[in-house]
């Protein structure tokens, strides 16, 4: 217990934590009240500070105050005036975009005294004055809770699941990084933010998901707001945290081992106030996609009658029985990976109203990629790597005087995403390695040559070096017979790389009234340069590979006020105008040279959004309604402006034209919103919202007017609508939070008026239930012990997730081209996860240090989730007649191999007689046609089981 | 206790090694290393057995299987506890074109070097010579149905040496296959059915100095000083084939095959859909009656001394040069140099082209499987045998 630390029993001071206005920048505020606490009277010119930041002000004629752009998280106010006794009040919840009110009453002292310590835990459960529909999840819950990566954060707020914003395709939110609005705005829909943040450098996570206000464009789905850390002025702290399943048995071992370093203290050379905090994620992973099965074979109940058959008689064949699933290893091997995350932020006072801040995020993410083609080749594997760097540097203008604070922030931002697909150079595993993580990234076969300038490149007219045809059957368990279904010798095929330079400058403005009332306004720029390159035949000399390289820009204004009357009534009223373009012109008819090339223009989109919240009169707000409406908008991702390959899980990789004239992909937002408080202890929130979409990129595989090369449109429409239920509830040493979203996702996408298969309606207005329609999804996470505040040396949190399957739209032509019927969905998922900690206080090395010990489970009930099936089954198994036709497709060679022969696999020869016949090779070739359509592909995270230990000071 | 429980959570979270990759299991995992066993299992025929010098892997000559290059003949090597074939003279046989056809290896007293026989046939199928064929004297014997096509003509036969290592012969010399003239050599039938079989039959012999060796052309032994561009004939050898220079360089041993008649004939070759021939053939064909008979001899190099020891075929020394063993009535016997004391060696039914491992360690042969289509190395140890000299 921290000393001084009294009970809150007095009601001499009050905390609301009133919050208004979520729209919402960076930071957050504090206004209040300072009163005499015996006579109630205001208390003029008390002295008001956030402790550790330089935020002071004082209490103006009627006692109250503002403190305004304060960044958001736990703070604590000092609260002094001559005569009474000085109080600090801990743990003020800090939002962003809201304001925490606070109302002190000071005892008289005639002399002084030690300062009264109060902790302000009585966090609020709804929050009636918002609008909008968010989730927020400090750094303390961050720091406790079962994650390896801060996007496992984003899946515990209602209405996100599995990347989804609210029945929202992937990519269709926006991250805020300390203010900046940043999106991997070339293939976000495919590869998501591209940036990540380790979860121990942030002071909190705010998801939106419904009622985002102006200040936030390019998203339609969702905002995720990122704060970090920035060091402790006072004193250095820091924290290591290693955790591994190294130790664990063979059954649950994966290979996971994690270090995360966090240090933040003063640099008071630099002057008063100046701070510095650094934060290192590294994690090795020898299997970097953990499945749920772990093992890479098909067995009877995955398959259909005929093919169940086929497998019970293979394998309960004595003979034959080798020959089914000859890899049954619990951790799939080519899946090697490792994430590194450095991130620093500096922080500095120039005056009293001037404060600087600069940061910078560098990330590694990089992998192999399990092909099961691959799986026995001993040497070259599919890789990925992703970096992504971050810099910037905040200035902000900040005045606080007793009619409120005023900041003007500028900011500018450069950041760099940069992506290569391709053969991992083999000899990138020969370096050191700790854990599973490498610190030299990987090296790609001939990544030089294929970044080189593309006339070189096609000048040179040669394959990418490095680059084998593959083939061979060397390595592989079933020798000759898996001729041409593995390929365990040669590489991969296929190099891609794409880049992307953003130069992003904003200006924002904001006034905090003491009132709660904000008004923001700002403008933002963003420019891009952007690098596409992809090479499908890279192993052949003639190949040409798709390069491109453009120039798109952003713009963005935006006005925005937030209200709140006397009563308890909050407005928002905001408008944002955004536009862009895409910087490249084309050829209206790419087939026809003579057509008119087509000059793109700016695209720009205005976007009203409007909010009310509101306490229910006679309720003493504990129950509020809210409502909002608004326009949102989009750029299309930048990769739909050029020729791509659109790739599904049956590989039916189609070519597309790019649409260099693509539009905003728009949608209008309509929310109703009700919170109750039944006790101090449990609250509900119930959401209901529609959002219609419009104008989205076609993701359809319908064949286009280009043989198998369509052009991307923007004629897609769909809505989603559903319902959000919340409940938070607090008791001592005890939190929890439970949401269930019920929604539909429906659209119409872009062929489906050559659908036959449709009847008795007009096709063209026919809406199918999108990719993406997950109908439920549940979360739960409970923080018991310090995680929920409490002062104890233990903690643990669980979390859970529960999901209804995604639809399985099939495939109704049979050509894997016009996947939209919905036959069936996936089934439900779920995972449970659970991290305890012990702390044991100081233990060795150092008198200030304090040693835990960390157990860390995953999926620990085994969920074994089926995240996918094959489209033209319905099955994880693909028909017998698939792998029949994968067998014959090379003919078995009518040579008996004898077994001295390079050639020859023993348990092929089943009857050990030493020669493999043509009917043992027939076997061996369906054997292997069976290993090749392994499962494993389908099924999500697998039991993990870490051990860990941190220390801090 | 807090630091027990800390240094343990730290000892458990040590590393491992990363997953076992894909791979297949090794095939010859499970053979244990046997006494005696079979070494090939190809589907066609193995011949020619040799030793090495170090006694742990056998060279044979094999018609290809799925593994290796298409050929009529490679020269292979396989260890002498089994395991996987692996190819002899690497740049005369990997990746060439058009792959030669090898037969008949043998090792020089150094260890060094490799001698053997390379056949050259062309196959030509629009060319029949047997189906319009016009024959002076009577029409030929059908071709055996395992000779191959009637159309292939054995067009050149060479006896080479080549370091082991070596990508060029150290010497080399035409083996001239009497009875063929003008543009074709027929191989099928040839003199004695030289068929793929039996191409063994040349069978190089080193002498212990390792300066010469004797060979057979089909008809007759041979002595051919090697790097001399001639091979001298040696006196009294008619018919002798499978010469086996005895260990002290005394004598040669060898078989001589049974000569039953001898038939001429003049031939004309056809083209397919041509009305002329394309080449016509004189051919003598030497005729064993259709049987492999032979007499195991000796005879001195220079070609006296001539004695017969009875039926046998393909004889081998033993390393101190006392005993040859040979094949006599589908079984493998032993006997002393003189042909006395003969002893049946048990369990080699069908064997035959002994070997013996330069330790005298080993036996090595070639066997006709009980069924008669699929002869195959086998090995078995020696010691067996010697404990009865």
């Amino acid at each position: 217990m921290l000393p001084g630390l009294r009970s809150f029993s007095l009601a001499t001071i009050f905390l609301l934590t009133a919050a208004t206005g979520v729209a919402a920048q960076t930071t957050g505020s504090i206004i209040g009240r300072v009163v005499d606490a015996q006579s109630g009277a205001p208390l003029v010119g008390a002295d008001i500070r956030v402790e550790r930041l330089p935020h002071r002000v004082t209490t103006g004629p009627d006692g109250r105050f503002v403190i305004g752009a304060v960044p958001p998280g736990e703070r604590d106010i000092r609260v002094e005036h001559l005569g009474y006794k000085s109080l600090v009040l801990t743990r003020i919840p800090v939002r962003t975009g809201k304001a925490a009110e606070v109302r002190v009453a000071l005892e008289t002292s005639p002399i002084a005294v030690a300062p009264v310590i109060v902790r302000a835990d009585r966090e609020r459960l709804i929050e009636p004055e918002i609008s909008a529909t968010h989730e927020v999840v400090v750094g303390r819950e961050i720091r406790e809770l079962p994650i390896d990566a801060i996007e496992e954060v984003l899946e515990l707020t209602t209405g996100v699941s599995g990347g989804h914003f609210r029945g929202g395709k992937v990519g269709q939110e926006i991250y805020v990084v300390d203010g900046i609005e940043l999106k991997n705005q070339l293939e976000a829909s495919r590869h998501g933010f591209g940036l990540e943040l380790s979860p121990s450098a942030l002071e909190e996570v705010d998801v939106i998901t419904g009622g985002f206000g102006a200040e936030f464009g390019s998203a339609l789905s969702g905002v995720v707001s990122y704060t970090t850390r920035r060091g402790n002025p006072d004193r250095w702290e820091a924290r290591a945290a290693f955790t591994s399943d190294h130790w664990a048995p063979e059954s649950i071992f994966r290979g996971f081992t994690g270090l995360n370093l966090s240090v933040g203290g003063p640099l008071r050379f630099l002057g008063t106030g100046a701070t510095l905090f650094a934060d290192v994620l590294a994690q090795g992973m020898l299997d970097a996609d953990v499945r749920g099965r772990g093992l890479t074979c098909l067995t009877e109940e995955d398959s259909s009658d005929d093919l169940a058959a086929a497998i019970t008689a293979l394998r309960t064949n004595p003979t034959t029985a080798p020959l089914y699933c000859p890899y049954s290893n619990g951790v799939i091997p080519n899946q090697r990976g490792d994430k590194l995350i450095a991130f620093a932020r500096f922080d500095k006072p120039l005056s009293a109203t001037w404060n600087i801040s600069s940061s910078v995020l560098r990330n590694r993410t990089q992998r192999e990629l399990y092909t099961s083609e691959f799986k026995y080749n001993p040497t070259y594997q599919l890789g990925q790597r992703f970096t992504g760097t971050l810099a910037n540097l905040n200035a902000e203008w900040l005045k606080h005087t007793p009619k409120g604070s005023t900041s003007i922030t500028a900011r500018g931002a450069v950041m760099r995403l940069d992506r290569y697909l391709g053969v991992i150079d083999p000899s990138s595993f020969d370096g050191f390695e700790i854990g599973g993580f490498r610190p030299a990234s990987f090296d790609f076969l001939g990544e030089d040559f294929a970044r080189q300038d593309i006339l070189r490149q096609i000048d040179a007219a040669t394959a990418i070096p490095g680059y084998v045809t593959p083939g061979g059957v060397a390595n592989s368990p079933f020798g000759t017979a898996g001729a041409g279904i593995f390929y365990t010798e040669g590489t991969p095929t296929v190099a891609s790389w794409s880049r992307s330079d953003l130069y992003s400058a904003d200006l924002a403005f904001a006034r905090f009234m003491p009132t709660g009332s904000v008004f923001r306004g700002g403008t933002a720029a963003k420019l891009y340069r952007v690098e596409t390159y992809e090479r499908a035949n890279a192993h052949l000399p003639g190949s040409t590979p798709n390069y491109a390289r453009f120039f798109p820009a952003t713009v963005a204004t935006y006005a925005e006020a937030d209200v709140q009357t006397q009563d308890g009534m909050h407005f928002q009223f905001g408008v944002r105008v955004e536009g862009f373009r895409s910087g490249i012109n084309f050829q209206a008819d790419r087939v026809d040279f003579l057509s008119p090339i087509v000059e793109t223009s700016w695209k720009i989109s205005i976007m009203p959004r409007l909010g009310a919240a509101f306490p229910i009169p006679g309720t003493e707000g504990r129950t509020g309604i809210r409502l909002n409406y608004g326009r949102v908008a989009q750029p299309p991702d930048f990769r739909y402006f050029l020729d791509s390959t659109i790739g599904d899980s049956l590989r039916t990789d189609l070519r597309r034209q790019g649409n260099p004239n693509l539009a905003f992909e728009k949608g209008t937002s309509y929310e109703f919103g009700a919170s109750h408080l039944f006790s101090d202890r449990i609250s509900v929130t119930v959401s209901a919202f529609r959002k219609n979409l419009e104008n989205l990129v076609s993701g359809n595989l319908q064949l286009g007017d280009l043989g198998t090369s369509g052009r991307f449109s923007g004629g897609d429409f769909g809505s989603v609508k559903g319902v959000e239920v919340t409940m938070r509830a607090r008791w001592t040493g005890i939190s929890a939070r439970l949401g269930w979203a019920l929604q539909t996702a429906k659209g119409r996408t872009s062929g489906s008026e050559n659908d036959s298969t449709i009847v008795g309606q007009d096709p063209a207005h026919t809406e199918y239930p999108l990719a993406f329609d997950r109908r439920h999804s549940g979360d739960i996470a409970i923080f018991l012990g310090r995680g929920a505040g409490l002062e104890t040396p233990w903690s643990a949190a669980i979390t859970t997730t529960v999901q209804s399957g995604y639809p399985l739209l099939r495939d109704a032509t049979g050509t894997g081209v016009s996947p939209r019927e919905v036959q069936q969905y996936l089934p439900w998922t779920s995972t449970t996860d659970l991290r305890a900690s012990w702390d044991f206080g100081r233990v060795f090395v150092c008198e200030r240090c304090s040693w835990r010990v960390v157990f860390d489970g995953r999926n620990i009930l085994g969920m074994k989730n089926i995240l996918a099936l094959r489209r033209e089954t319905g099955a994880l198994s693909p028909t017998l007649q698939q792998v029949q036709a994968l067998a014959n497709a090379q003919p078995v060679s009518p040579e008996p191999i004898p077994r001295e022969s390079p050639a020859y696999v023993e348990f092929l020869d089943y009857d050990r007689d030493g020669v493999i016949t043509q009917q043992e090779a027939s076997t061996a070739r369906f054997a292997a046609a069976l290993d090749r359509y392994d499962p494993t592909l389908f099924f999500g995270e697998g039991r993990q089981v870490r051990l860990g230990v941190e220390v801090s000071f | 206790m807090k630091r027990t429980a800390m240094l343990l959570c730290l000892a458990l979270t040590a590393c491992r090694d990363v997953p076992d990759r894909f791979a297949g299991p090794d095939p010859f995992d499970s053979i244990p290393e046997p006494d005696a066993g079979r070494l090939t299992w190809n589907a066609y025929e193995d011949h020619s057995p040799a030793w090495n010098a170090t006694s742990d892997s056998v060279y044979y000559s094999a018609r290809s299987y799925p593994g290796f290059p298409l050929s009529g003949g490679l020269l292979l090597s396989v260890p002498r506890t089994t395991g996987r074939a692996a190819l002899l003279l690497e740049s005369l046989q990997h990746a060439v074109s058009p792959q030669p056809w090898l037969t008949a290896p043998a090792l020089s007293p150094d260890g060094e070097s490799l001698a053997f026989v390379q056949l050259t046939e062309v196959n030509d199928p629009t060319v029949l010579c047997n189906a319009g064929i016009i024959c002076g004297v009577a029409p030929p014997p059908a071709p055996r149905p395992d000779t191959g096509a009637a159309n292939t003509m054995l067009v050149r036969g060479v006896l080479r040496v080549r370091a082991l290592n070596g990508t060029t012969d150290a010497a080399s010399i035409e083996i001239e296959f009497e009875g063929l003239q003008d543009s074709f050599r027929i191989a099928h039938p040839f003199q004695r059915q030289f068929e793929r079989d039996r191409a063994e039959i040349f069978r190089p012999s080193w002498s212990p100095d390792g300066t010469q060796l004797v060979f057979s052309d089909g008809l007759r032994l041979l002595l051919w000083t090697v790097g001399q561009t001639s091979a001298v004939e040696i006196p009294n050898t008619d018919d002798g084939v499978w010469p086996a220079w005895s260990p002290n360089g005394a004598v040669i041993a060898f078989t001589r095959l049974q000569r039953n008649t001898v038939r001429e004939f003049s031939c004309g070759c056809f083209r397919q859909n041509r009305p002329l021939p394309v080449a016509s053939v004189y051919r003598i064909v030497y005729d064993d009656g259709g049987r492999r008979v032979g007499t195991l001899s000796t005879i001195r190099p220079d070609g006296t001394d001539l004695r017969e020891l009875g039926i046998g075929e393909a004889p081998a020394w033993t390393p101190d040069g006392q005993f040859l063993v040979f094949q006599r009535n589908n079984e493998l016997w032993r006997a002393t140099a003189d042909g006395s004391n003969a002893t049946l060696l048990p369990n080699t039914e069908y064997a035959y082209e002994p070997a013996i491992s330069r330790n005298g360690q080993w036996l090595t042969f070639s066997r006709d499987q009980a069924s008669g289509d699929r002869p195959s190395v086998y090995i078995k140890p020696y010691d067996l045998w010697v404990v009865g000299f």
